[in-house]
C-alpha cells in the first residue's frame, strides 16, 4: 500500500507545486516573472527525479509505470524544463507576469503524468481532456480584449473534445462495466462480442486523441492557436503535448484496443496521407514562421501515424524516432525564435528576419542545422528519423507510401528553402536586439545532443528500444 | 612507413572538418579583410593534399583494387557499418578535387565578401566529397551524395549571383529528389541484399524490385549529370556564376554522378537496364552535341566553359559505361588534369572578368598586354583541348580508342562534340588575345595576374606536365 503513495511521488510532487505557486500569487505580493519560474524549475526537476526513481511501481491497477512511461515522463520533464527556462527570459525581458503561464504548465504536466501511465480509460479522459481544455488559460495569456474570440472558439473545441472522449469513455463502460485496459483488451479479444457501439466508442476516443495532436482532418486549430499566441505558449504546444499523446496513443492501442485496430488501420492511413500533404501544401502557404512549423509538424505526424500502423516493435521504434527528431529540432528552433527579437519585439514572420544571417550569424547556422535535420538530410540528426521510418516501410513493402513521404517532403523542403533564401540571401532589414546567452547556450546544448546522437547513436537507440518494447 | 595505414582515411575526413572549426572561430579585422579564414582555408586544403600524397606513397599503385580500410559500427538495429576504403581511381579524384579547390581558394583571395562563410562552405563541400569518394558502403555513399548539396546550395545562393530563386530552389529539389531515390533504392537492397557497393550489380531481387532499384539508381546519378532533361538546371545555375571558387565547386557536383555510376556497376550494367542503355547514350551523345554547338553559338566564356565540362563529363559517363573495366584507371588520370585545367582556366578567366568590369574595357583583345595571364590561359586552354600537356592527353586517347572498339557511329558524334568544344575554347582564347589597335592600348590600365596566384598556377602548371609524364607520379 506504502508503495502505492511512494509511486504517486511525481505526481503529488507537482500538486503541491501547483499549490504552493497559488498561495504565492495570493499572499506575496512582490512577485517578479522569475518568482514564478524559479518555484515551476523545482518542482519540474524533483518530480523528474521522482519518475526516474519509482520507474516500476503501480498504483494498484489503475496507473502502470513502466520503461516505456518512464522514456515518455521523462522526456516530457526535459522538454518543459528547457521551455520553462526560455520562457522566463521572455516574460523577464518584457516584464509581464508569468504566474498563469507556470501554472498552466505544472497543471498539464500533472495530467500528462497521470495520463501517459494510466491503464484506466477514465484516467486517461481525465488527465488529456483536463490539460486540453485548460490549455485556454495558455492562449489567453496577454491576448487584447478584441483578440480574444478565437480564444473562446478554442474553449468551445476542447469542450467538443472532451465530451467526444467522455462520450467512448462511458460507452465502453456502460457496454463493458470496466475502465481497466487489459479487461477492455480481453473482452475486445473475443470477436463474436463486437457490436457497432464498441467500434463508436473506439472511434471517439481514438479521434480525440488524433484531434488534440492536429492530425488532419482536425488540423484546423493547431496552426491558429501557434500562429498567434505568445512564444512560450507556442513552444510548449509544439513540443511537450504532441510527446505525450503519441505515448497515450500507443499505450491505449496496444494495451487496450489492439483487437480493433485491423479496423481502424485504413482510417489511420488515410489520416496520415492527408497530415503529409495538407503539411507540405500549408507550410508553402505561411508567411507566419510559428505556421510554418506548425504546418510542417502536421508533416511530421503524418509520418508518424503511416509508420505506426499496424503497431509492431519495429514501427514502434521507427515512428519514435522520428518524433524524438522532430521535437529536438522544434525545441532548437524555438530556441532560435526567443534570439531572433528586434527593438524588445519577438519577430514571426517571414519577413522580419531577412538577412538575419548577417547580424546573428551563429543563431541563423543552427537553424539551418535545424531545418536540414528536418528535411532528413545526412549527416544531422533528422536522417536517423528519415532511415529508420523509410526502412520501416521498405520492410513491411509499402512502396506508394514511401512514395508519397518522399514526394510530399520534396513539396516540404520547398517551405524549407525560403526561409533559407530569406535568412541568408537576402538583404538585412531589421536590427536584432543583443541575445540572452542563455538562448545561445540551449541553442548550443542543442546542436550539441543532435551531433552527439548522430555520430554514434547505436548505444543510445539500443537502450531506447528496450524501454519502448516494455509497452507491449 | 606508419604502422597502421588505415588511420589515413580518417585523417583524410578529419582535417577538413577542424578546417571548418578553425575557420568559424578565426578573428577578422577589417583590416586583415577575410585573409585570416583564408589563410585557414588554403592550409587546410594543403594539409589533406599532403595526407593524400602520403596515402599514395602507402598505397601499390599495381593493384587497382581497394587498399586501406578503416570500419565504424554507426547502428545495431538495423546493422549498418560504414566502411572507408581507396584505390588509385579515388584517389586521383580526390587530389583533382583537393586541387581544383585550392585554386578556387586562391582565386577568391581578393573577394572580401562573405568570405569567411564561403570558405566554411567550400570546406564542408571538400568534406563531404572526400567522404563520398572514400565510401565502400552504401549508407556512408548515400550520406555523402546528399550531404554535399546543403553547401553547395549555400555557396551557390549567396555567391552565386542566381537571380532567379526559383531557378535555385529547382536546383536543391531536382538533386534532392535524385538523393531521395537513391536512398530508397539503397533500403531495399541494404533489407533484401546486404551487399558492398564492388558487389551491388550482382544482387538478386525479383522483377519488380530489381526495376525499382536499378531505375532509381540510375535516375539518381543522372540527375548530377548534365544530359537531357536534366541539363537544364545545371546550365542555368552554371553560367550565372561569376565567383571561381563558386563555380568550380559546381561543376565539381556532376563528377558525383559519374564516380556513383563507375563505383555501382564497374563492368556491366544489371540486365533489366540494359535495354534502356542504348536509349541513355543516344540521348547523352544528342546532348553533347547540342550543347557544343549552343556553345559554339554563345558569346558567354562560362558556358564555353560549361558546354567543354558537360561534353567531357558525358564522355567519362560513356567510358564508363563500355563493359570494361580497363578504362577506369585512364578515366581516373584524365579527370586528374582536366579538373586541375578547368579550374585554372576559371581562376584567369574571373580575374580578366573583375578587371573588365573595373576598367570598363572591352573583353576583346584583354590579354593583349597581360603576358602572364596570355601564358597561363594559352597553356591550359591548348592542355584542355588536348594537346600533349596534361595526362589527358593519353588517356583520353584510351578512352577514345574503347569507344571506337564497340562503336564506331556514337564514337565519331562524340569525336565532332569534342572538337567542337575544344573550337570553343580556343576561338574565346583568340578573341581576347587579339583586336584592333584602339582597344589594345587602353588595355595597360589593367592589371596582371598577382604574384601568389601566378605561384599557385605555375605549381598546376607543373602538376599538369608531370601527370602527362608520368600519371602514378603521386605514387609509390
Amino acid at each position: 500500500m506504502l508503495t502505492d503513495y511512494i509511486a504517486l511521488l511525481p505526481e503529488i510532487i507537482l500538486a503541491i507545486g501547483i499549490l504552493i505557486l497559488s498561495v504565492v500569487r495570493i499572499f506575496r505580493h512582490s512577485n517578479t516573472p522569475k518568482t514564478f519560474y524559479s518555484l515551476s524549475r523545482v518542482f519540474i526537476f524533483i518530480s523528474a527525479l521522482a519518475t526516474a526513481l519509482f520507474y516500476n511501481q503501480n498504483i494498484g491497477n489503475y496507473l502502470h509505470n513502466n520503461s516505456f512511461t518512464t522514456l515518455f515522463k521523462t522526456l516530457m520533464y526535459l522538454f518543459a524544463f528547457i521551455i520553462c527556462y526560455l520562457s522566463a527570459k521572455r516574460f523577464v525581458s518584457k516584464n509581464m507576469p508569468s504566474f498563469a503561464f507556470y501554472f498552466t504548465l505544472l497543471f498539464n504536466l500533472l495530467g500528462f503524468s497521470i495520463a501517459i501511465s494510466a491503464y484506466n480509460l477514465a484516467l486517461l479522459c481525465g488527465g488529456l481532456g483536463m490539460t486540453f481544455i485548460t490549455n485556454v488559460i495558455l492562449i489567453k495569456i496577454e491576448k487584447p480584449q478584441e483578440e480574444r474570440r478565437h480564444v473562446l472558439y478554442y474553449l468551445a473545441l476542447s469542450f467538443a473534445v472532451f465530451l467526444t472522449m467522455l462520450i467512448g469513455v462511458v460507452g465502453l463502460h456502460y457496454y463493458l462495466h470496466t475502465f481497466n485496459y487489459n479487461e477492455i483488451e480481453k473482452f475486445l479479444e473475443v470477436r463474436s462480442n463486437l457490436i457497432w457501439q464498441h467500434h463508436f466508442s473506439f472511434a471517439c476516443i481514438i479521434g480525440s486523441i488524433l484531434l488534440m495532436m492536429g492530425v488532419a482532418p482536425f488540423h484546423f486549430w493547431f496552426s491558429n492557436v501557434v500562429g498567434k499566441c505568445i512564444l512560450p505558449v507556442a513552444g510548449y504546444l509544439s513540443t511537450v503535448p504532441i510527446l505525450v499523446y503519441f505515448s497515450c496513443l500507443v499505450n491505449i492501442c496496444v494495451n487496450a484496443f489492439y483487437p480493433l485496430l485491423g479496423w481502424f488501420n485504413t482510417v489511420f492511413i488515410i489520416f496520415g496521407i492527408l497530415s503529409i500533404f495538407i503539411g507540405a501544401i500549408g507550410a508553402n502557404s505561411e508567411n507566419n514562421l510559428r505556421k510554418i512549423f506548425a504546418f510542417s509538424g502536421l508533416y511530421y505526424i503524418g509520418v508518424m501515424l503511416l509508420v505506426l500502423f499496424p503497431i509492431n516493435d519495429n514501427s514502434l521504434m521507427s515512428s519514435f524516432t522520428y518524433m524524438l527528431v522532430y521535437i529536438v529540432a522544434m525545441c532548437g528552433i524555438y530556441t532560435i525564435f526567443y534570439g531572433y527579437r528586434s527593438k524588445g519585439k519577438y519577430m514571426f514572420n517571414l519577413d522580419d528576419i531577412k538577412g538575419v544571417a548577417t547580424q546573428r550569424p551563429f543563431l541563423s547556422a543552427a537553424l539551418l542545422v535545424f531545418m536540414i535535420s528536418l528535411i532528413g538530410t545526412p549527416p544531422l540528426l533528422g536522417f536517423l528519423g528519415k532511415l529508420s521510418v523509410i526502412n520501416s516501410l521498405v520492410i513491411g513493402h509499402r512502396f506508394v507510401l514511401l512514395a508519397v513521404i518522399l514526394f510530399s517532403m520534396l513539396i516540404l523542403a520547398y517551405a524549407y528553402l525560403k526561409i533559407i533564401t530569406v535568412v541568408y540571401f537576402e538583404p538585412r532589414d531589421n536590427t536584432f536586439d543583443i541575445v540572452d546567452k542563455g538562448v545561445y547556450w540551449w541553442m548550443f546544448i542543442n546542436v550539441v545532443i543532435m551531433l552527439l546522437a548522430v555520430i554514434n547513436p547505436k548505444y543510445l537507440m539500443h537502450d531506447v528500444e528496450l524501454m519502448l518494447v516494455a509497452v507491449f | 612507413m606508419i604502422e597502421n595505414p588505415n588511420i589515413l582515411l580518417t585523417i583524410l575526413m578529419s582535417v577538413p572538418l577542424l578546417g571548418i572549426l578553425f575557420a568559424a572561430i578565426s578573428k577578422e579585422s577589417p583590416e586583415s579583410a577575410g585573409s585570416n579564414v583564408l589563410s585557414v582555408g588554403i592550409l587546410t586544403v594543403v594539409s589533406n593534399l599532403i595526407v593524400l600524397y602520403i596515402t599514395g606513397q602507402t598505397t601499390a599503385d599495381s593493384t587497382p583494387a581497394l587498399q586501406l580500410f578503416e570500419k565504424f559500427e554507426w547502428l545495431s538495429t538495423p546493422k549498418i557499418e560504414f566502411l572507408f576504403t581507396i584505390d588509385s581511381f579515388s584517389l586521383s579524384l580526390l587530389a583533382a578535387v583537393h586541387l581544383a579547390i585550392l585554386l578556387g581558394l586562391i582565386g577568391v583571395h581578393n573577394n572580401t565578401y562573405r568570405q569567411k562563410t564561403q570558405v566554411i562552405f567550400a570546406l564542408l563541400f571538400l568534406e563531404m566529397m572526400t567522404g563520398y569518394l572514400l565510401a565502400a558502403d552504401l549508407f556512408s555513399f548515400y550520406i555523402f551524395f546528399e550531404a554535399m548539396l546543403l553547401p553547395l546550395f549555400m555557396l551557390v545562393g549567396m555567391l552565386g549571383d542566381v537571380h532567379r530563386q526559383d531557378i535555385l530552389y529547382r536546383f536543391f529539389l531536382y538533386n534532392l529528389l535524385g538523393a531521395s531515390l537513391l536512398f530508397m533504392a539503397l533500403c531495399i537492397l541494404f533489407n533484401y541484399q546486404n551487399v558492398n557497393i564492388q558487389d551491388i550489380s550482382k544482387a538478386v531481387l525479383s522483377h519488380n524490385l530489381e526495376i525499382i532499384v536499378w531505375g532509381a539508381i540510375f535516375i539518381a546519378f543522372l540527375s548530377r549529370i548534365p544530359i537531357w532533361p536534366f541539363h537544364y538546371w545545371i546550365s542555368s545555375i552554371n553560367v550565372n556564376i561569376s565567383n571561381p571558387l563558386v563555380f568550380i565547386i559546381a561543376n565539381i557536383l556532376p563528377l558525383t554522378g559519374v564516380y556513383g555510376l563507375i563505383r555501382f556497376f564497374p563492368l556491366t550494367a544489371p540486365d533489366i537496364i540494359e535495354p534502356y542503355l542504348l536509349a541513355l547514350e543516344i540521348i547523352s551523345i544528342v546532348t553533347m552535341v547540342v550543347i557544343a554547338l549552343i556553345g559554339f553559338s554563345n558569346r558567354d566564356i562560362h558556358y564555353k566553359i560549361f558546354s567543354y565540362m558537360t561534353v567531357y563529363y558525358i564522355l567519362y559517363l560513356l567510358g564508363a559505361l563500355l563493359p570494361t573495366d580497363a578504362l577506369l584507371s585512364n578515366i581516373g588520370f584524365s579527370i586528374f588534369s582536366w579538373l586541375i585545367i578547368v579550374a585554372a582556366i576559371e581562376i584567369i578567366v574571373a580575374h580578366l572578368e573583375k578587371e573588365r568590369q573595373s576598367t570598363s574595357l572591352p573583353e576583346r583583345g584583354i590579354l593583349s598586354n597581360l603576358k602572364c595571364a596570355s601564358f597561363i590561359l594559352s597553356f591550359f586552354i591548348l592542355a584542355a583541348v588536348g594537346l600533349p600537356l596534361s595526362s589527358m592527353f593519353l588517356n583520353n586517347m584510351f578512352i577514345f580508342a574503347g569507344l571506337l572498339t564497340y562503336n564506331l557511329k556514337m564514337a565519331l558524334f562524340i569525336l565532332f562534340a569534342i572538337v567542337l568544344s575544344s573550337i570553343n575554347l580556343l576561338q574565346h582564347l583568340f578573341y581576347l588575345k587579339y583586336s584592333n589597335n584602339d582597344s589594345a592600348e587602353n588595355t595597360n590600365s589593367i592589371s596582371d595576374i598577382p604574384p601568389s596566384v601566378i605561384v599557385a598556377l605555375s605549381v598546376a602548371m607543373a602538376l599538369t606536365i608531370i601527370s602527362f609524364i608520368n600519371p602514378l607520379w603521386y605514387m609509390e
